[in-house]
């Protein structure tokens, strides 16, 4: 197993099998990350796909200053994003809502939920809120960046979360995973 | 064992954390493909196979027309050998040939001449005369003259004799006068090309039925063979080119080129060679990610104290360095990125057109080099920029200094005046390699579109 600094100069070098080494290192993170993103498992394939890709074409930007995990993930995530864009209609604005917070959720009882039922959840939401709650809830960009990314308001973005936290909690509780509220 | 979650997002997050499903094995196959070029589906492919199908179509173009130019030089260049009882010479079209020219009367149509015409007589007929070998077809083109002339000659001729020239033979008067009606108007409306030895043998009708080299107009016909019949003319031109770039392997790369040219075209025989200097500015828009951690402040930190006796008290001396402190947030901004460059470029094109009265068409097609002179690329100024930039990821990648292109382009162009001309032509330039610096997935060979616009003058 290479370190990363040099698994990225043998990449840059063209050595045989560096690539595949490095994509075999962070190919199941990132998998999971564009399951998230995706609508379904073919586009999940296209943005992994797509994504590194561009990783590969870019990988002499990297400056070895912050994790290489991180900077590979941003790609796949701008991927994604890219994707969204290509595709998605206007997003509408509107107004900010307060989401409903599950209070005291037991781990106990939610681990029924399956990954597949989880991912299902998710995908199930529409694309702008399966966006904004990615970006915003799991991978940590705040309402300006994605406002940003997005090309939207930061209201935008702000009800688009809501909605999606509204939307998610009436799947999870409508689906009767005896979740306590 | 129990745990408890404040709110949904956290449950979400943890449930994600370790989330790493393993992918199909046909995404790794698939990458490897577009970045080693091996892929089936690499569009660059169907752009050398495209690239190449046009090259050799114009190739195959330009020999057929080669080709042609031969058949009708050969053929022409056979009336040397004509004898004089296959011919009828008309040896000063614009003088009193018709009194020379006597023919016998349908009844006996085969003619022979009991004078032989000397070598310098043919000669002249070939490089400067009409030379007409009737056979059995009526001349089209005549009966654009008139119609009635074309009837009797159709009744003198429609049993497939050979009418030729016999100098000192008094024949039938009838047909006589119908020679003579037939170059009256002859006279009147054709004037030869002497440079480009204009003789028709065989049917009269089809050599001016075609009209290829016919005009109406004499005094057209005259100046128009000034500025294009001559072998040899020069052309300066002076061009104008917007273009739009297409880059296979750079998504979102918003890329326009404008070109100013200054070329010579040396035109022969309807060949043109061109090549001259030209500056090209293109530019690249699109946009840069930039991770970071936010500037908050600064502290001095003191990493060394001394302690020193003056005047017999201790005086600390404190050692200090400013340390500045981040975020330790990663923050993203997209700020949009410009690159400008300016080449220098050196077509040489060889092409075929033709010329006509007010119009004429072109094509072109060769290499064009183009040199990097200068560039103006969008750079993050960090030593103004008080926060702790991670990483730069930007939609534009930097270019390389030269680059072949494979031209090709046809087009009209329209007389302006005796001497200029405008001509307008769509161009299609298909790079032989990248025009960005190789990093694995920009490969694939760039092509552009564009449309030039030209001013000509002629020499």
């Amino acid at each position: 197993m290479y370190a990363e600094e040099d698994l990225v100069k043998r990449c840059l070098r063209n050595e045989p099998k560096a690539h595949e080494n490095f994509y075999r290192r962070f190919a199941p993170k990132m998998y999971g990350v564009c399951m998230r993103f995706a609508k379904n498992q073919m586009e999940a394939d296209d943005i992994l796909q797509e994504g590194f890709i561009k990783v590969f074409g870019n990988l002499g930007t990297f400056r070895n200053e912050g994790s290489l995990e991180g900077w590979v993930r941003r790609t796949i995530v701008n991927t994604a994003i890219n994707l969204f864009k290509k595709n998605a209609k206007h997003l509408k604005d509107t107004g900010i809502e307060q989401a409903e917070i599950i209070q005291n959720m037991e781990e106990g009882s939610l681990d029924r939920i399956t990954m597949e039922e989880l991912l299902k959840l998710i995908r199930e939401l529409p694309a702008g809120y399966r966006m904004v709650f990615n970006l915003n809830i799991i991978e940590g960009y705040t309402h300006k960046e994605i406002s940003e990314l997005l090309e939207i308001s930061e209201n935008t973005s702000k009800s688009q979360l809501s909605r999606a936290r509204q939307a998610l909690q009436k799947k999870i509780i409508g689906s009767n995973f005896g979740f306590a509220k | 064992m129990s745990k408890r979650y404040s709110n949904m997002d956290d449950f979400f997050r943890d449930r994600f954390r370790n989330f790493e499903p393993e992918p199909p094995d046909y995404i790794w196959e698939n990458i490897w493909r577009k970045i080693s070029g091996n892929g089936p589906d690499h569009p660059g492919r169907h752009f050398k196979k495209g690239g190449i199908a046009g090259i050799t179509t114009i190739l195959i173009l330009v020999g057929f027309i080669t080709i042609y130019q031969f058949t009708n030089n050969a053929k022409n260049t056979q009336v040397t050998g004509i004898t004089e009882n296959e011919v009828i010479a008309f040896n000063d079209i614009s003088g009193e040939s018709s009194n020379h020219t006597v023919v016998e009367s349908p009844a006996n149509p085969v003619f022979s001449s009991p004078v032989k015409p000397n070598k310098k007589e043919i000669k002249k007929a070939n490089s400067s005369s009409l030379v007409l070998g009737m056979e059995k077809a009526i001349p089209e083109g005549i009966v654009g003259l008139s119609n009635n002339l074309s009837d009797e000659i159709s009744n003198l001729t429609a049993d497939n004799s050979v009418v030729t020239a016999e100098e000192g033979n008094t024949g039938n008067a009838k047909f006589e006068t119908v020679l003579s009606d037939l170059i009256n108007p002859i006279n009147k409306g054709i004037t030869l090309n002497s440079n480009s030895g204009l003789v028709v043998p065989g049917t009269i009708g089809r050599r001016l039925g075609e009209g290829t080299q016919f005009l109406a107009d004499a005094g057209d016909r005259s100046r128009l063979r000034d500025d294009y019949g001559k072998p040899g003319s020069w052309l300066l031109g002076l061009y104008f080119t917007p273009e739009m770039l297409y880059n296979p392997s750079v998504r979102n790369l918003n890329t326009r080129n404008y070109s100013l040219d200054v070329n010579a075209v040396y035109r022969y025989s309807g060949y043109l060679v061109q090549s001259g200097l030209g500056l090209m500015w293109s530019s690249d828009n699109g946009n840069c990610t930039v991770d970071y951690n936010q500037y908050l402040g600064s502290y001095e930190d003191v990493y060394n104290i001394t302690f020193d006796t003056v005047d017999g008290e201790v005086v600390p001396t404190y050692y200090t360095e400013t340390v500045k402190v981040y975020d330790t947030l990663t923050h993203v901004t997209i700020s949009p990125a410009k690159n400008k460059y300016t080449y220098l470029n050196i077509p040489l094109l060889f092409g075929y057109g033709g010329e006509g009265r007010h119009f004429g068409w072109f094509f072109k097609a060769g290499p064009s080099l183009s040199v990097l002179v200068n560039k103006n690329v969008s750079e993050i100024n960090e030593a103004n920029n008080p926060n702790r930039i991670i990483n730069i990821e930007t939609e534009v990648p930097s270019r390389i200094e030269t680059n072949l292109q494979l031209m090709m382009s046809g087009g009209m162009s329209l007389r302006l005046g005796k001497n200029l001309s405008f001509s307008i032509e769509p161009v299609f330039r298909y790079y032989v390699k990248s025009t960005y610096r190789p990093n694995g997935n920009n490969s694939r060979n760039p092509y552009s579109l564009g449309l030039r616009a030209g001013l000509l003058v002629n020499f």
